[in-house]
């Protein structure tokens, strides 16, 4: 049994799928697979390309007869996967099958991990920087044992009052093992993923049940976002709003979006990532009775937090106005005094600030020379610990 | 108006100077002048180049008739500038145009400025390159000015030095104001460059003369060491010798200090120590205090080598000229240690304010190459002024 299945589920971008096993498959490493769900509207492309693409480490799942929702289709996914540890990535991403080296030094080291988690690389493939973007390197490589109680303030009760949480493990970008899969596949709901959000809320479930959790900082795979990514609405409004509709659409069937106790809406002007994210940890929390003390008022920081990070005055306007309808409804508008954002501070200079700031390298995209996430995570790695040396344990280097 | 003047001398290897300026050509801005000094054999290629460019801002110096010292290539260069300010690069270096806008935000910032310089990046040419070799970069990225006492005391006590001063304010990879050069000219001996090692001569001088010091710590340019070029001979010892060898035979009258034992051919630091010791000489300084430090230098200059039969051959002389220069006393302070480990991985990342990455990053085929990769990771000039403001 290999000690890693990497699950890519695919929907209508072949040719990023295609490109992202191609960069899986460069690696010499033997001890992964990669089960790739294509949920396509037409599978001939995926199958086609797997008639002439011998390489016994993958495997494909054609689309069904109908179209899966996405947390549909990650479920089935898991389904298929044969890995001791599992970790999910998007087709236009990247993940260095070599993490299974890290995962089995640290199964040695702590015996109850049953998380891993690891830094990740972000990039935008070329179709997808209407505006100045950054790429960023992690290039730390310390490895941390995780506090639970920590991790669970953060994500749960969004202690740090940021737009995001920390979450830091979880199946997304992160490997969990089939056996806490499994446990929280029978404590929560029956099944692997419920959320529509999975990423999100893979992390809660993981967070609240796993033994161990042990976080190494090296980056061993690439957050890559494509003018078709559900994370290109980060870059633009427009896009967002439309990526959620569909988003709303295709998870009909699933875990409502929109509740009654938790009243900001992802389908709504002012509506933003770190409501979405939100929407899932509260789910999340009220479904599974996880203490929620400090939430609301932690939620109104980041709230304000995610309104001044706005690039211009019209955005931040428009959030502000759909975080104040979202906190009037909301318990009976019980929080609704603690969003109190101040006024907007100006433009603010956005993704231009290439440098190196706390440990993470920033760098100015267009001029990169790399056209994919595993060009890029190669480029990368001129920069970082060599894999070899992070798994042997190496502390001594000559500067 | 013409801020910049970057001046490209070069002798013999046209193609290294016609991909920089090539490159530098591509800036859109219209503040800068790139300025050819051509002392090669063959003229053609770079006469091809500068017709092909047909672009007013090269200007091409083409050879004399007889090639002439490095030194007189550079002193013939600057009557034919018309930049504000001058700065100079080998033809395997790099640097950026965009210096005409931090010298232009450094001079509302500090109006008396008269010497900038900016954080030092390596590139070495793929033909001159071992196998995986790392560099650094500075990743800090902050405007700064320095007292002229300290850098004083760095260029001329040797004061915090490697294997050589960490002054870097000069015209060569530094930039200096036109005023600062006709000044320098005045000054010392109607010329602009006299020493051999026109680098250091130009340090020296600028640290004597300049009102007022500026550093940025981003790099703006590369020092770029291809097999032909003469810090090659940093990298192979054979290389270095017969490179020495060659500028002293240019200017064998001029290039040693007397009362300075030290063959120029031992390494750098003596190579250096004969500049900053002529300078001195010529012009009545006369600094105690200094030794220590200097012998110091020495010793890290025998630790650079990886070699264990250079370091011992290089401990050696520099024991025996240390004896000779100040005495078996003298001799007890040089304590050199072997302490290159090829066994120990070297370190990537970021450490100390620096970024250590292995050169071949981007897989950049020149200095111009390298320097549009590092580009992509430093702070961004175009930001500098608005977050001076």
């Amino acid at each position: 049994m290999a000690t890693l299945t990497i699950c890519l589920p695919t929907r209508n971008r072949q040719a990023y799928c295609i490109e992202t096993i191609r960069a899986i498959a460069d690696s010499a490493s033997r001890d992964f697979e990669v089960v790739v769900a294509d949920n396509s509207d037409d599978g001939s492309v995926l199958a086609a390309f797997f008639v002439g693409f011998a390489d016994p480490r993958f495997r494909l799942i054609a689309p069904e007869g109908r179209v899966l929702s996405m947390v549909d289709n990650w479920e089935r996914t898991m389904a298929a996967a044969q890995g001791r540890w599992i970790a999910f990535i998007g087709d236009d991403d990247y993940c260095d099958p070599r993490v299974a080296e890290l995962i089995r030094r640290y199964e040695r080291m702590f015996p109850d991990v049953e998380a891993v988690g690891w830094n990740r690389m972000n990039f935008n493939w070329p179709d997808n920087r209407p505006r100045p973007t950054l790429a960023t390197i992690p290039l730390s490589f310390d490895t941390y044992v995780a506090k639970k109680s920590l991790l669970a303030d953060r994500l749960f009760r969004w202690s740090e009052g940021k737009r995001r949480p920390s979450a830091g493990f979880g199946a997304y970008h992160g490997a969990v093992k089939r056996s806490l899969m499994d446990r929280i596949r029978k404590k929560f709901g029956g099944r692997y993923f419920e959320h529509p959000m999975v990423d999100y809320e893979s992390s809660c479930k993981v967070i609240a049940e796993a033994k161990t959790l042990v976080h190494c900082q090296r980056p061993f795979s690439v957050l890559g976002a494509c003018a078709a990514s559900n994370s290109a609405g980060a870059l633009s409004r427009k896009t967002m709003m439309e990526r959620a509709k569909i988003f709303e659409e295709e998870t009909k069937d699933n875990i409502a979006l929109d509740r009654s106790d938790f009243p900001f809406t992802l389908v709504d002007q002012g509506s933003s990532i770190c409501v979405g994210v939100a929407a899932t940890t509260w789910w999340f929390c009220r479904t599974y009775g996880i203490d929620l003390t400090g939430f609301p008022e932690n939620f109104a920081k980041a709230a304000i937090h995610e309104c001044m990070s706005s690039p211009d005055i019209e955005e931040y306007e428009v959030k502000v106005a759909g975080f104040r309808r979202g906190f009037a409804a909301w318990d009976g508008g019980r929080w609704k005094d603690l969003f109190a954002p101040p006024p907007f501070a100006g433009n603010r200079i956005l993704n231009e600030t290439s440098g190196v700031l706390n440990d993470i390298m920033y760098l100015a995209e267009a001029k990169v020379p790399a056209r994919t996430p595993y060009e890029f995570y190669r480029f990368g790695e001129h920069a970082i610990i060599a894999v070899d040396h992070l798994v042997a344990g190496t502390r001594t280097f000559a500067r | 108006m013409t801020r910049l003047s970057i001046l490209i001398p070069t002798r013999n290897r046209q193609a290294f100077a016609i991909d920089a300026a090539r490159h530098m050509l591509k800036n859109p801005r219209n503040d800068f002048e790139v300025v050819i000094g051509d002392n090669s054999d063959d003229p053609a290629p770079l006469a091809a180049f500068a017709a092909e460019m047909a672009d007013p801002r090269l200007k091409l110096i083409p050879p004399e008739a007889a090639a002439l010292a490095m030194r007189d290539n550079w002193e013939r260069m600057i009557p034919q500038t018309r930049g504000e300010w001058v700065t100079i690069i080998g033809d395997d270096d790099y640097l950026d145009p965009d210096l005409a806008e931090v010298i232009r935000v450094a001079q509302r910032a500090v109006p008396k400025v008269e010497s900038l310089s900016w954080g030092r990046s390596y590139f070495t040419w793929p033909d001159a390159r071992a196998p995986r070799e790392i560099t650094t970069l500075p990743t800090r990225s902050h405007l700064r000015t320095l007292e002229k006492k300290d850098l004083m005391k760095r260029a001329f006590f040797w004061e915090e030095a490697t294997d050589r001063p960490t002054c870097p304010f000069g015209a060569y990879h530094g930039a200096v104001r036109r005023e600062l050069l006709e000044r320098t000219r005045e000054t010392f001996s109607g010329r602009y460059f006299e020493h051999a090692n026109c680098d250091y001569d130009s340090i020296c001088k600028t640290v004597m003369l300049a009102e007022a010091f500026v550093l940025w710590e981003r790099p703006m340019s590369v020092f770029g060491t291809c097999r032909a070029s003469n810090s090659m001979g940093l990298r192979d010892d054979a290389i270095g010798r017969e490179r020495v060898g060659a500028v002293l035979a240019e200017s064998a009258e001029s290039f040693e200090a007397e009362g300075f034992p030290f063959p120029p051919t031992l390494g750098i630091t003596a190579s250096v120590g004969h500049t900053i010791e002529s300078f001195k000489k010529k012009y009545g300084i006369e600094l105690s205090g200094w030794e220590e430090n200097f012998i110091r230098a020495c010793a890290k200059d025998c630790e650079t080598a990886a070699d264990r039969d250079l370091f011992a051959r290089r401990k050696a002389g520099y024991g025996m000229a240390i004896e000779a220069w100040k005495g078996p006393s003298a001799r007890k302070l040089f304590k050199p240690e072997y302490k290159y480990q090829p066994n120990v991985p070297r370190f990537l990342g970021h450490a100390d304010d620096k970024l250590y990455f292995d050169m071949d990053m981007g897989g950049a085929k020149s200095a111009a190459e390298f320097y549009g990769i590092i580009d992509s990771m430093l702070f961004p000039v175009h930001l500098l002024e608005g977050r001076l403001a």
